[in-house]
């Protein structure tokens, strides 16, 4: 068994995969710790990720509008009672998976935010959930 | 005291199984820990304790060392600069080509003598040997068991699915 390597070792060997989302989202599946190290890089440009996809990425604009919204869902799942209940005046419907606590902090995580990639993600986020409404899924 | 010139001073180095290494200052000085630890006390008769450190390990550091003694000192402002090259050069690649026990036992031992270019090359490395595998061939490379609960890695999964490799 190789030696133990301690976290900051661990965050350096992370860092230089900072671009890499296939390789990150392994990394966040091996285990604990490697998860627990390993998450805030995945989370680091999420938008930048869903919006640069290599030439050979199978996804078709369906897919990209379903993970677009996914990942909206996380982040409101992030939110705290009271910011949930602000969208919710405001006329935002949300939906029942956000009422899940999430198993880490994710927007504390962003470093870099495109506005552009941030605004087509919740258009995408809408788009989807007129959707599923009819699945009846909105709260 | 010496008579020697400043670049033929010596300062004695004791790995954790007590062997000892006369290495010129210069080449202890890629350690910042070292150096800083040089320049506190003087001028030493007596042999620099490394009690993280074994023989093997302080011996392959040390040629490391030697081969970029001339190098420039890092800055805290190359963090950067260093991160967005990728590269290692030709040597530095033989130099690790090592077993995997002896490349995490590099990478520790210049964390603790905070030697940052050799951790670099090191970290870099070893995320090479991470890109593009999938999280059992991951566990499979490191010998890493999978602590998560079915539960744990159900959630992990759903609330990173937007990233799944598909």
């Amino acid at each position: 068994m190789a030696p133990f390597l301690p976290t900051d070792c661990l965050s350096q060997i992370f860092r230089n995969l900072e671009k890499d989302q296939k390789s990150l989202y392994s990394c966040i599946l091996v285990n604990r710790l490697w998860c627990a190290t390993s998450i805030e890089f995945l989370w680091s440009r999420p938008f930048h990720f869903l919006y640069t996809c290599p030439i050979s990425c199978p996804c078709d604009e369906f897919m990209r509008i379903e993970r677009s919204s996914k990942l909206i869902q996380v982040y409101l799942s992030c939110l705290n009672e009271k910011e949930k209940l602000l969208l919710m005046e405001n006329k935002v419907r949300l939906p029942s998976s956000v009422k899940q606590k999430p198993l880490f902090d994710y927007a504390g995580f962003i470093r870099y935010l495109d506005l552009d990639e941030f605004y087509t993600a919740v258009r995408d986020w809408i788009e989807f959930a007129h959707v599923v409404s009819k699945e009846d899924e909105i709260c | 005291m010496t008579s020697e010139s400043s670049e033929g001073k010596k300062v004695t180095l004791k790995s954790c199984d007590d062997v000892e290494f006369k290495v010129e200052i210069p080449v202890a000085s890629r350690s910042i820990l070292l150096k800083n630890m040089i320049e506190d006390v003087g001028e030493t008769d007596q042999s620099i304790p490394l009690p993280n450190v074994n023989e093997k390990v302080l011996k392959k550091v040390l040629e490391w060392c030697q081969h970029h003694v001339n190098d420039p000192q890092p800055t805290n402002d190359d963090d950067d600069s260093r991160r967005r090259n990728t590269e290692i050069d030709d040597w530095d690649q033989r130099f690790l080509n090592v077993e995997q026990d002896m490349l995490f036992e590099i990478i520790l031992a210049a964390n603790y003598l905070d030697i940052k270019p050799l951790l670099d090359i090191g970290c870099k490395t070893v995320a090479n040997m991470i890109k593009g595998k999938s999280p059992e061939e991951i566990r499979n490379t490191f010998n890493i068991v999978n602590d998560f609960t079915p539960e744990e890695e159900e959630q992990i999964r759903k609330e990173n699915e937007w990233a799944e490799d598909r």
